[in-house]
């Protein structure tokens, strides 16, 4: 079964084809991170025109490089939210005319579920009910708990920003660059995370994620400290109570919930720090610890083909008739 | 030539056309910003009343603009997507050229202005001399300056005191589609279907900002 995934939820136009749900047998990402740099962040409306001009050669790459014709598609899967809605539309309705003309069945997927299936995929393996998941990106933070492709119990989500986006305002704030993620990961790699003692938001108070307090706190430290600022000691700081915090609502849920996996997903789950603290906890609780493979822990078409592909027969009423939701939940028809 | 044509640059209906060398059939259908859920919907009304199949059609034909981008990015995605799977022909209509053909056709003749309405106080213009479809790159001109200079100027989904509103004929869009080899885009390969894109794009308020910022420093 060859399933094409399409993918423009944000600033990576992706396509990709798979077999048979596990196996990718291309990926290729167009980002736009570079043009977006400048202003500090996405734009909605830059991004969709980039979309447009970029997504119909790369499927056509995408084909030539899988040396698959369109006819050998059995199905297509596309992201349909959540998303900025300009993007999603560009995705959806190129997918949209692929499955209308071809004649094959078109399955919307939600972006947030397709990045779980992102580790099993990583790993080759079919998804493995229940299991924990822990999605860490730049609009999203949350801990759910899956019990079927499209069965999703959310256990905590963020009350402000997502870790992705708290990393974007401080990367920023310490003039680090764009995206935060990778830039306060490489300026605190020698960096002390014990120097600076940042808080814990929601430490003890069940299922709850706030990282305002510690956007808060990072910057009344670079005040307080002025030109003795240790920038690397401050990310190793920030990276490691993030860590933290998420450790602490997965060991949670490994004591409420029987699992036998815990599965990460989202950009900031590429974060190594997080992850080498996430494997601790799995160690502890001797459960099994999927993480995406780096790339596929960005926004990517296999993961939607790949969801796409366990979500299939999920899907209902006319798909054709599907429009892009921006705050699709996780789980929501 | 079997052709479907699709303009959703108005964002609460969608133009649609069906034809071939001969005949002509148009639609207006209410999409009220909903035109993405729509549009295979659409297609596949107009393909009935047109008697052929997709597969049939030999012309992919979309409305590039101006109006709205959201629209018109819908619009040509999906055309795009068509053309290039069936490795057939694709047009690309702006509605300034379809405004300027339907003026031609009434039997307007001399200098006038066209006016498509942008953002809350702005609008595109051009200036052209018919019964030529010709003209310069628009302009972007305030609204409340349009149509005082005493040259007769016609609006693409617009008017006022100033402006009359065109009724776009679906004569003049099948005379452009069917017979028109240079005042229309037209795509026959890869390559040029992926150059088919909206016609006129307005810079994001970001770009703006980043463009005066740094023409401040």
């Amino acid at each position: 079964m060859i399933t094409l995934g399409v993918e423009s939820s944000c600033d990576d136009t992706s396509i990709a084809i798979i077999k048979d749900g596990t196996t990718i047998l291309t990926s290729m990402v167009s980002s736009q991170i570079e043009i977006h740099k400048r202003f500090g962040g996405v734009v909605p409306e830059v991004a969709s025109r980039k979309h447009l001009e970029a997504i119909l050669p790369l499927l056509n790459e995408a084909l030539g490089a899988a040396q698959i014709k369109l006819s050998d598609i059995d199905q297509i899967a596309v992201t349909s939210g959540p998303g900025l809605l300009g993007p999603l539309l560009i995705g959806l309705t190129t997918a949209k005319a692929l499955a209308w003309y071809l004649k094959k069945p078109l399955i919307p997927v939600n972006h947030i579920e397709a990045h779980l299936t992102a580790s099993f995929l990583a790993a080759s393996k079919k998804p493995e009910y229940p299991f924990i998941g822990l999605i860490v990106s730049g609009g999203h933070s949350n801990l759910v708990y899956a019990t079927g492709p499209r069965k999703f119990e959310c256990l905590a989500r963020t009350l402000d920003d997502a870790p992705g986006e708290l990393y974007d305002k401080i990367a920023r704030h310490l003039g680090l660059g764009y995206p935060g993620g990778p830039v306060i990961q490489k300026e605190g790699e020698n960096g002390d995370p014990h120097r600076y003692n940042l808080p814990i938001p929601m430490r003890k108070k069940g299922y709850v994620f706030s990282f305002s307090g510690l956007k808060t706190a990072v910057m009344r430290i670079t005040q307080q400290e002025g030109e003795n600022l240790n920038r690397a000691d401050l990310c190793a700081s920030l990276q490691y109570v993030v860590a933290e915090i998420f450790a602490e609502k997965i060991e949670m849920a490994l004591k409420d919930r029987p699992a036998k996996i815990i599965a990460m997903a989202g950009g900031v789950a590429a974060n190594k720090v997080l992850r080498e603290r996430i494997k601790k906890v799995a160690d502890k609780y001797k459960v099994e610890l999927l993480l995406p493979t780096i790339h596929l822990c960005t926004d990517n078409a296999a993961m939607v083909a790949a969801h796409g592909y366990y979500a299939a027969e999920t899907v209902s009423g006319n798909p054709l008739e599907v429009n892009a939701v921006a705050n699709w939940e996780m789980g929501e028809g | 030539m079997k052709y479907l044509f699709i303009d959703a640059s108005e964002s609460k209906m969608t133009y649609a056309q069906i034809g071939d060398d001969s005949s002509f059939q148009t639609r207006i259908f209410e999409t009220d910003r909903d035109f993405a859920s729509k549009i295979t919907a659409i297609c596949d009304e107009m393909l009935e009343v047109g008697g052929f199949t997709a597969h049939e059609a030999d012309v992919f034909v979309v409305g590039t603009g101006p109006g709205s981008l959201t629209g018109i990015r819908v619009a040509a995605s999906f055309f795009r997507t068509l053309a290039m799977v069936k490795s057939c022909e694709l047009v690309g209509v702006n509605l300034f050229v379809w405004a300027l053909k339907t003026l031609a056709q009434a039997g307007v003749t001399g200098q006038i202005k066209l006016v498509s309405p942008t953002l809350i106080d702005k609008a595109f213009e051009v200036e052209a001399t018919l019964p030529a479809l010709s003209f310069e790159p628009p302009k972007l001109v305030e609204r409340s300056d349009i149509g005082k200079d005493g040259v007769k100027t016609y609006g693409i989904n617009f008017s006022d005191g100033n402006v009359e509103k065109i009724e776009l004929s679906g004569q003049a869009l099948h005379d452009l589609i069917v017979n028109d080899k240079t005042n229309v885009e037209r795509a026959n390969d890869m390559a040029g279907i992926f150059k088919i894109l909206p016609f006129y794009v307005i810079p994001s308020q970001a770009e703006r900002n980043f463009k005066q910022n740094n023409k401040d420093r």
